[in-house]
Order: structure tokens, then sequence, then C-alpha cells
């Protein structure tokens, strides 16, 4: 039998699979619990963590990309700035518009303004460059 | 402990019995460790867990919000 028609008859019998495209954001949103135990693990204050828990379901943000702003604000915790300043930039970026990626950079670039955390071109830490998604290979 | 006919909704961590076989956090991580094993079924394991992708981000919220939920779902899925 040609070998053409054997992997055409092989593709058709194979199920097609449907991709779901919020694939990359669920696996994000599983972060968020994780993300803000170790916020907590560095020294957030609780009341500070939930109430910027607060803001963001208040504000309808998905868990992934409440993720992002919380990545920001614990390698901001992390870098040795203020503990209880924990979320402190969020609300205003909020009332801006920003959203997303662009929320989550918006907040670094405040952070970096105000000199916490860390400077501009290195990785967030857990991250690093070059590699896909940033992790680590 | 919850006093009512009702059935919460299955989203409401706040309205959640305690004393239920399943807690809250314990079927975060089973949906967690599921979506992690096959993320593009995801659609497939929250209808199967009755949630919908709102209720699971409620679901995760509400266990962020809590210290000890929060660290037991981290120890549980790492």
């Amino acid at each position: 039998m040609h070998p053409i028609l054997i992997l055409a008859g092989l593709l058709t019998a194979i199920p097609v699979l449907q991709v779901d495209q919020s694939v990359p954001s669920i696996l994000q949103a599983l972060r968020l619990p994780v993300l803000v135990h170790e916020a907590r693990q560095a020294g957030a204050p609780d009341d500070a963590i939930r109430g910027l828990l607060d803001i963001f379901r208040g504000r309808g943000l998905p868990a992934d990309e409440a993720v992002l702003v919380v990545q920001e604000e614990l390698d901001a915790v992390r870098a040795g700035g203020p503990k209880d300043n924990f979320g402190g930039f969020v609300q205003r970026q909020l009332d801006a518009g920003f959203r997303g990626r662009a929320l989550a950079e918006a907040i670094q670039a405040e952070h970096r303004a105000r000199g916490i955390g860390r400077p501009a071109g290195r990785q967030p830490m857990g991250r690093e460059p070059n590699t896909p998604g940033g992790r680590r290979p | 402990m919850l006093a009512g006919a009702c059935s919460p909704p299955a989203e409401d961590l706040a309205t959640v019995d305690r004393g239920s076989a399943v807690m809250p956090e314990d079927r975060a991580v089973a949906v967690a460790r599921a979506i992690q094993a096959a993320p593009a079924a995801t659609d497939s394991i929250l209808a199967a867990s009755g949630l919908t992708r709102a209720g699971f981000d409620s679901l995760l919220y509400a266990i962020a919000a809590d210290s000890a939920l929060a660290r037991a779902y981290t120890e549980a899925i790492r």
C-alpha cells in the first residue's frame, strides 16, 4: 500500500484533539494560592494580602491575571521592598485601566521608579531568560 | 455549621460545610492535579468537577485568602 495512503489513513483515524484556548491561563491560575502562600512566607502581612485579593475579586480580575501581579509584588518583597506595602500600588494601576500583563508591567515600573525590587532587565526570581516561558531548564 | 434547606453553590467557599467529605482545598487540589496532567482537557475536568472556569477562579481566590488552606494547597500540588 502506498505510504501516503497509509499516513492519510492514520491521520483520519486519530481523534482530533480539541485544544483548549485557555490552557496557558489556567495553568497560570493554579499558581495563585501558591504565590500568595510564598508571599506570606516572605513576610507580607496577611491583611495586606487579603486586601489585595479583595481588590482583585472586586474588579473581576481572573486568577491568572492576579498571578502576574502577585508575582511582581512577591519579587519586590524578596528584593528588599517594604513588606507592609504589599500590593500598595495595585489599586492605582487598576484605576488607570491596566489589566493582565500590562498591569504587572505597570506595577513593576512603579516599583522600579521607587527603587523597589530588581533592576531593569533582570528576570523575576524563579524565571530564567532565553528559555521557553521563562522557566528554568 | 450551616442551617437551612438550600444547598450552597458549589463554588461558594464561605458556605461550604466543613463537615462534608471533600474539603474545598482538597477539591481544588484534585482539579489542579488533573489539569496539570492534562491541560488540554481543562474544560472537561472542570465540568466533571461541577465547576465553571469562573467558579474555579473563585475557589482559587478563596483558598489563597486563607493562610491554612493556601499552605495545604501549596504542599499538595508541589
